[in-house]
């Protein structure tokens, strides 16, 4: 009994900071706008825009979702295997970029990849290239700089996992005759595998709601579904920008079912697979 | 890093002390917080008035702050706190839904609110502060007065055409240039369906008394033809930056900005025939606690005596007929160029036009 009382601060918080206010823009998405609930809805499925920018969403987003595992991976496995001092030093990098000014980050991205920026700079004059790569204001442009903004939300969750193998378990393989490849694939990258879950969850879910680095390096031309939610709200269709905003977080409940379908519930969380 | 090192650390973190220390940091920094948060409101806790005014944003607000606020505060002592984020009507809303009014003034109210409900978000002015014969009457309403007149016009980078491959010398003079493959190089629009469809309608040799009401699919087609080398600004300074580094050689811009480029160093120039002129409304918002003062900065930056400050800065010139302006970069102000062919984009038909075609508008973006 006593126990259960302890879940009511963190319920309340919850309630108040979470529910209430989904529940409302839920509501509003019912009532605001053209008249009789689903007309917001309707009008999303038939309009031009939207679905369209909803395909290109999920598509970076399982792009920039990838490219970050793997780099992620490569990054967490060399703090892993790092002596303690350059590991910690590793770390720390990667959380710093973590207390930078997306806003200044992005702007950056903005300088070395415009057409007159550093990388088509250094390359015209190097007379490889006659005219400037198109490397902003597309879907090039958005998953560089989404991957540089997302790769520390990947490195941590493998990291945890990685950092809690046993290296013992390696040296086991080892003695009973794996070579080094064997022992990582079948051994090592297994053990993993939970974090590399998570971490992709956590990024991917990130990165269909992006924001602030999509809209600056897009331009106005590649328009992600969080750009076309704040377009609405400024242009005060609350209606049809919380009906965006509810299909969006059905999106992203979605990919939880299926992600815990597919791997487990704790698996999501990082909490499976602890050797014994 | 090895289980042993990691449970050693977490030990350390997790201890008792730890985290009473952690807690007592998170209350205190609560505690500053709040004590900021409060003391930005107008009013509340300081002896001396103060109002918060939005400026816009970047070099804009400040080149606001040094032509209006500062000379402001010397003279009737009351503290402007610039609020230099670019304001959207969202924002604007929510204030008076809420009652956290947390601006006092604006010196542009952002699109998107219906004319109609104007009265809901902005006070009434208050016509003893202001000389309403100082002013067109297209250059106020019962509750925004017209604080600047911009505009936007063709402009380009010489070294930026030249270097895409445009004959040395030659420059665009009118916006059918802009839509000529004779010109070579990025063109730059502006994120915002009434300058570039207006723009492009004008391209198309529509008269510019015939621009309105708008053909939106003619506009659109004589876009596509571009389509390939259009590049979209979101703001005034996204803007100064194409032409400031030659990312876009020629297209839209807005006077003031192309002015700032040139003060840059940059090789820009601007045609101005056939410019889009368009101001900025000021207002005051409504539930404000500092409502006279607030009225007295609008009255101040939009007055005979002191509006045209701002030209001394950027030629943004007031819309008050007897203000003062710079003399010296009268070339740079739109009104000095009225003898050419010019558009006038009136307020109330931005607003009615964004329902009409802003959808279409968007639709066309997402095929670039």
């Amino acid at each position: 009994m006593r126990s259960w009382l302890l879940l009511i601060p963190g319920g309340f918080f919850l309630f108040f900071f979470f529910l209430w206010p989904v529940a409302e823009v839920a509501v509003d998405s019912l009532t605001d706008g053209p008249p009789g609930g689903l007309g917001n809805y309707r009008s999303i499925a038939t309009s031009i825009v939207d679905p369209h920018s909803f395909l290109i969403t999920l598509e970076i987003s399982a792009l920039v979702t990838v490219i970050c595992a793997l780099l992620g991976y490569a990054l967490s496995y060399m703090i892993v295997v790092a002596p303690p001092t350059l590991g910690r030093l590793l770390i720390g990098l990667t959380l710093i970029s973590l207390f930078i000014s997306q806003v200044a980050r992005t702007f950056a991205w903005e300088v070395i990849l415009d057409d007159t920026g550093i990388i088509n700079n250094v390359l015209i004059s190097l007379h490889l290239i006659s005219s400037p790569l198109p490397l902003i204001r597309d879907a090039l442009g958005v998953s560089i700089g989404m991957t540089n903004v997302l790769l520390p939300t990947m490195v941590l969750p493998i990291w945890v996992v990685m950092a809690r193998i046993d290296p013992e378990v390696g040296r086991a393989a080892a003695g009973l005759g794996a070579s080094p490849t064997r022992s990582f694939l079948r051994v090592f990258l297994p053990l993993s595998l939970p974090g590399v879950i998570a971490g992709c969850l956590l990024t991917f879910m990130l990165a269909i709601g992006f924001y602030v680095t999509p809209s600056i390096l897009g331009g106005g031309e590649f328009v992600m579904v969080g750009e076309l939610i704040v377009n609405q709200f400024n242009y005060l269709q609350w209606g049809t920008g919380s009906a965006l905003s509810v299909v969006l977080l059905v999106l992203v409940g979605l990919v939880l079912v299926i992600s815990a379908k597919l791997v487990g519930i704790e698996s999501l969380f990082g909490l499976g697979s602890e050797v014994e | 890093m090895d289980q042993g090192t990691i449970d050693r650390v977490l030990q350390r973190e997790l201890s008792r002390r730890g985290f009473l220390k952690a807690s007592m940091l998170g209350v205190a920094g609560l505690g500053v917080a709040a004590c900021g948060g409060t003391s930005l409101v107008s009013g509340s806790g300081s002896s001396k008035p103060s109002i918060v005014a939005n400026l816009q944003t970047g070099a804009l607000a400040t080149d606001e702050i040094n032509a209006w606020a500062n000379p402001f505060t010397k003279a009737t002592g009351i503290k402007v706190i610039a609020d230099e984020r670019e304001l959207t009507s969202d924002i604007v809303q929510l204030m008076i839904q809420t009652g956290q009014i947390t601006i006092d003034v604006l010196t542009s109210i952002p699109n998107g609110i219906d004319a109609s409900d104007y009265p809901k978000f902005f006070e009434p002015i208050d016509w003893t502060l202001f000389n309403k014969s100082q002013f067109n009457s297209k250059f106020y309403g019962d509750t925004w007065v017209a604080v600047d007149l911009y505009s936007t016009a063709v402009t380009y980078n010489t070294k930026a055409l030249e270097a895409a491959g445009t004959t040395p010398g030659m420059v665009p003079t009118s916006w059918a240039d802009v839509f000529n493959p004779a010109f070579k190089g990025k063109r730059s629009f502006e994120d915002y369906w009434a300058t570039t469809c207006t723009a492009a309608l004008l391209g198309d040799g529509v008269p510019p008394d015939q621009v309105i009401p708008m053909d939106i699919d003619r506009a659109i087609a004589k876009l596509n033809t571009i389509k390939d080398d259009i590049v979209l600004y979101e703001s005034g300074s996204d803007a100064q930056n194409f032409y400031i580094t030659g990312e876009t050689a020629l297209g839209a811009c807005f006077n003031g900005r192309s002015q700032a480029a040139v003060k840059a160093g940059a090789p820009v120039g601007v045609a101005w025939s056939q410019q889009l002129v368009a101001y900025d409304q000021g207002g005051v918002i409504k539930g404000t606690s500092q409502l006279h003062e607030a009225m007295e900065f609008l009255s101040w930056v939009t007055g005979s005596a002191h509006g045209g400050a701002l030209t001394y800065y950027i030629s943004y010139p007031p819309a008050n007929s007897q203000a003062v302006v710079d003399q010296a970069t009268k070339d740079w102000d739109p009104s000095s160029h009225f003898d050419l062919p010019y558009v006038v984009l009136d307020q109330d038909y931005l607003n009615d036009g964004f329902n009409q075609f802003d959808p279409s508008f968007e639709a066309w973006k997402a095929t670039l």
